[in-house]
């Protein structure tokens, strides 16, 4: 709950800083939710995002494994 | 100790070494590919898993070790039930580090030298100077990640470290 508003105030801080600055540098939320709904409506947001977390889980696998074996683990076996 | 005192130096090295420099000598090395962009990210995180684990090594408690011997357990019985629960709390915690650390490496390797994902994306909004794009992709991306860290890794390392008294 408390997780709840302080994510509610964070978006309410962020579209109070916007209608004071420049939208060109800080665009207010909506703005931000209407080009992610065009990209979304376009599929180039979908596709991104499973690209780039393929490419996360690719690196993080292979990371760990190797890293994993380097350390060494049955040295106290 | 032998082994630990070796490959010091090369941890240290691959520690200190800034990621950029490993994506930009892997794109020059191996090429502009797939291969290229993975094995860097991998390389980045692969000194603070080796770190971490290895922490996890040293801190194992010998009179565990001394009363699997009394108790004489066979070496698949030890790893299972005497090691790895010791090492899993150390495994879930390289888990937690290292994924926060390789998405966001990930978008600087696709910045630098793919032709898509959420990187590549974010110098198009960076050329174009657009900031609604840029925000557009980063915030799903980032809520995503956040989803991922709420509700798999930190219940996974909950669930392996649930032996310790105060757990994690």
């Amino acid at each position: 709950m408390t997780r709840l508003i302080s994510l509610v105030a964070l978006f309410a801080l962020w579209q109070i800083a916007a209608d004071f600055a420049n939208p060109r540098l800080l665009p207010g939320p909506m703005t931000v939710l209407t080009a992610m709904r065009s990209e979304a409506a376009s599929g180039a947001l979908f596709q991104a995002l499973g690209v780039t977390l393929a490419r996360v889980a690719a690196a993080f696998v292979l990371a760990m494994a190797v890293g994993s074996r380097l350390a060494k683990p049955w040295d106290a076996i | 100790m032998m082994f630990d005192r070796a490959a010091d130096p090369w941890v240290i090295v691959l520690l200190n070494l800034p990621a950029l420099v490993i994506i930009v000598l892997a794109y020059i090395w191996v090429g502009l590919n797939e291969a290229a962009a993975i094995g860097a990210v991998a390389l980045n995180k692969l000194p603070v898993t080796v770190v971490t684990i290895r922490e996890g090594v040293r801190a194992l408690d010998t009179r565990l070790d001394e009363m699997a011997h009394v108790f004489s357990f066979s070496p698949m019985k030890r790893l299972a039930h005497v090691a790895a629960p010791q090492l899993a709390p150390y495994f879930a915690a390289a888990t937690r580090a290292g994924l926060s650390l390789v998405w966001k490496i990930v978008l600087v390797v696709e910045l630098m030298g793919r032709p898509n994902g959420v990187g590549f994306e974010i110098n198009t909004a960076f050329q174009l100077f657009d900031v609604p794009l840029l925000l557009a992709y980063a915030l799903p991306f980032t809520a995503i990640m956040l989803v991922i860290e709420t509700f798999a890794v930190q219940p996974f390392e909950r669930y392996v470290s649930r032996w310790r008294p105060r757990a994690a």
